[in-house]
């Protein structure tokens, strides 16, 4: 019978590789970003803070691109084409015979080939 | 005019034949292809062109729009949203006669053995998918190639004539 409270992790990595020095860049980064983000959401926490000043500062710590936007106008429209939009850009999407996008998880659909629309205006 | 004179009109001639039937080919291929994979998709052969027209939606729920891809080989298929008219928008990826810029022929141009059913038509359901967010969010979300300046067609290829 097993003993209540004594397991054994197996085989867990010595505990230098799963920590980091506070020197290290990517913590640095993190950090740096965590601090801003908390600026931000301090605005949250103010008496006066109304509906669309919070949007814009979890908009921007979730960078949800417009996530917000478009569920206060159609939610349910929002939710399907953002699922399908991730589906795309993950590279997994598939075409089905409808012509509806939706996962290429088996032969029924048409693998999405990767591609870029052309083209994104940077300079007129 | 005598024979020998002749020889390069007729090979001339015997080229652009077989050109036309190579497109030909192409063409009933691209179709059958299209029937059995896409059957919401009419097409037709117009001389040595491939017309598909067909209604197609993002999901259950969504506004039909009606798509029509205009296909002569070896050129890049054209291709337009015709009902409902779609205002002219160069972020949504349009270019200025209203054709959608599916991807980026600068990059890499338009293949002869590439087919509509596994290009196109999956580009084109993306697009409408990319199309709607931006309605929505006022952002396009699908991945875009950077471009300076004005918005160019990828030109017309140079027919085969071997």
């Amino acid at each position: 019978m097993q003993k209540r409270g004594l397991h054994r992790i197996p085989d867990t990595p010595p505990r230098d590789k799963l920590t980091k020095s506070s020197s290290d860049p990517n913590m640095i980064e993190l950090r740096d970003h965590i601090a801003e983000a908390l600026t931000k959401l301090q605005n949250v926490h103010r008496p006066d803070c109304n509906q669309k000043e919070a949007r814009e500062v979890w908009d921007w710590v979730f960078q949800s691109e417009g996530y917000f936007e478009g569920y206060d106008k159609d939610p349910a429209k929002t939710r399907i084409l953002f699922a399908k939009a991730s589906l795309i850009n993950a590279g997994i999407a598939g075409t089905n015979s409808s012509g509806v996008v939706g996962p290429a998880k088996d032969g029924a659909s048409i693998p999405n080939p990767p591609h870029k629309f052309y083209g994104e205006i940077s300079e007129e | 005019m005598g024979l020998v004179s002749r020889i390069p009109l007729i090979n001339s001639m015997a080229k652009f034949l077989k050109n036309n039937k190579q497109k030909y080919r192409k063409i009933v291929l691209e179709k059958e292809l299209l029937k059995k994979v896409f059957p919401f998709l009419k097409t037709e052969i117009k001389g040595i062109k491939l017309i598909c027209r067909g209604w197609i939606r993002t999901y259950d729920e969504s506004e039909h729009y009606r798509i029509e891809i205009e296909y002569e080989p070896w050129n890049s298929p054209v291709t337009h949203i015709i009902e409902p008219i779609i205002e002219l928008n160069a972020r949504a990826h349009m270019y200025p006669d209203g054709g959608l810029c599916l991807f980026d022929w600068r990059e890499q141009r338009w293949q002869d053995n590439w087919h509509l059913h596994e290009t196109i038509i999956p580009w084109i359901a993306e697009w409408l998918v990319f199309y709607e967010l931006f309605c929505l969010t006022g952002i396009w979300h699908g991945n875009s190639a950077i471009h300076i300046g004005k918005k160019e067609k990828e030109p017309r290829s140079i027919d085969k004539t071997n």
